[in-house]
């Protein structure tokens, strides 16, 4: 994923027209990053509207010479946080079947069936993972980050970030043994 | 090493190996290792294969009409910003010109208090509008408008 938007130093008409790109561009991964912390809709909603409030409150002053997806990712990380600590308890999701997988256009029945399944069973075995390494592996596999990104967001070190995605990827594989 | 610190060290590679995430000197080892081991091969297929699927899980994405609200509520700060802008200006050339005038006897250009005004006035106006404008905004999405006071 190609996460440096290039900047020049701009105008401020062309500072906002390059915001409105960006948001447009990152609207629905900080809203599937908050969904996939939160686990709950109407919270990630509000969480991805106040992290991009705060982000154009911030935007005349950022640093061109770094890519502007991880900032917006450790804020929304930072406002989910927040409202999990205020909550005291993490909500459940409200998909409790678990997203269906992408069915291919030629699915038949029974393997749309079987995917929807694993796609449940894979989903609620992501959700009992540890939440470091539930979070280092969506920013990996799922939103197609860095480990230097996912280190750089979460405030660790990419050797820990390369070890919480493969422990998550070892669980998964032993829990998920018999779709493999 | 022997054998099995070999096999533990390798398959500790195995994911960051599968991400490209390893030096070349690592990848390099980690693949003369893969063509001797069957076992490491079929873990590293797994691990693709989990990698593979949780990439194509699928979310609801967030509601369009929320999203072009949000843009729109965002476009309008930018024109906040910009009637600040002129009213700080406007109230700049006004204090100058008070201070001038105190202590000194100047010159001023033809016009100057004009523009001072069209500055001040305008950065008001767009103040004033971009108030209204985000008031109208926000309107449907209020969950008090309802409540009688």
């Amino acid at each position: 994923m190609a996460l440096d938007v290039a900047v020049s130093d701009v105008s401020a008409g062309e500072a906002e027209s390059e915001f409105v790109r960006f948001f447009r561009s990152y609207r629905s991964k900080a809203f599937h990053y908050a969904l996939q912390t939160l686990g709950n809709v109407d919270d990630a909603l509000d969480v991805t509207q106040e992290a991009f409030l705060r982000l154009h409150r911030h935007w005349r002053r950022r640093d061109p010479a770094r890519p502007f997806a991880p900032w917006l990712y450790s804020i929304v990380r930072n406002l989910a946080i927040d409202l999990l600590r205020k909550r005291a308890a993490r909500r459940e999701c409200n998909h409790e079947d678990g997203p269906p997988l992408l069915a291919s256009p030629a699915a038949s029945p029974e393997v749309a069936a079987r995917r929807s399944e694993l796609a449940a069973r894979l989903w609620r075995e992501i959700r009992r993972l540890p939440e470091p390494q539930r979070e280092a592996l969506l920013l990996r596999d799922w939103h197609g980050l860095s480990y230097a990104e996912i280190a750089d967001i979460t405030g660790s070190t990419v050797a820990a970030v390369n070890s919480r995605i493969h422990d998550a990827r070892v669980r998964l594989r032993e829990r998920l043994r018999r779709y493999l | 090493m022997n054998k099995s610190d070999k096999d533990q060290e390798i398959r500790a590679l195995l994911s960051a190996y599968l991400d490209g995430e390893l030096t070349q000197a690592d990848r390099q080892r980690v693949r003369l290792y893969l063509e001797s081991s069957e076992e490491c091969r079929r873990e590293l297929e797994d691990l693709a294969r989990l990698k593979q699927w949780t990439r194509e899980l699928q979310f609801p994405d967030p509601p369009d009409d929320l999203m072009e609200e949000l843009e729109r509520r965002l476009s309008v700060r930018g024109s906040r910003r910009l009637g600040w802008g002129l009213v700080v200006a406007g109230l700049l050339a006004l204090a100058l010109y008070g201070l001038v005038q105190c202590f000194a006897r100047f010159r001023w250009p033809a016009g100057w208090l004009e523009w001072t005004a069209v500055l001040l006035m305008g950065g008001l106006a767009l103040l004033f509008v971009s108030v209204l404008w985000q008031r109208l905004l926000e309107r449907p999405y209020d969950r008090y408008r309802k409540v009688k006071r």
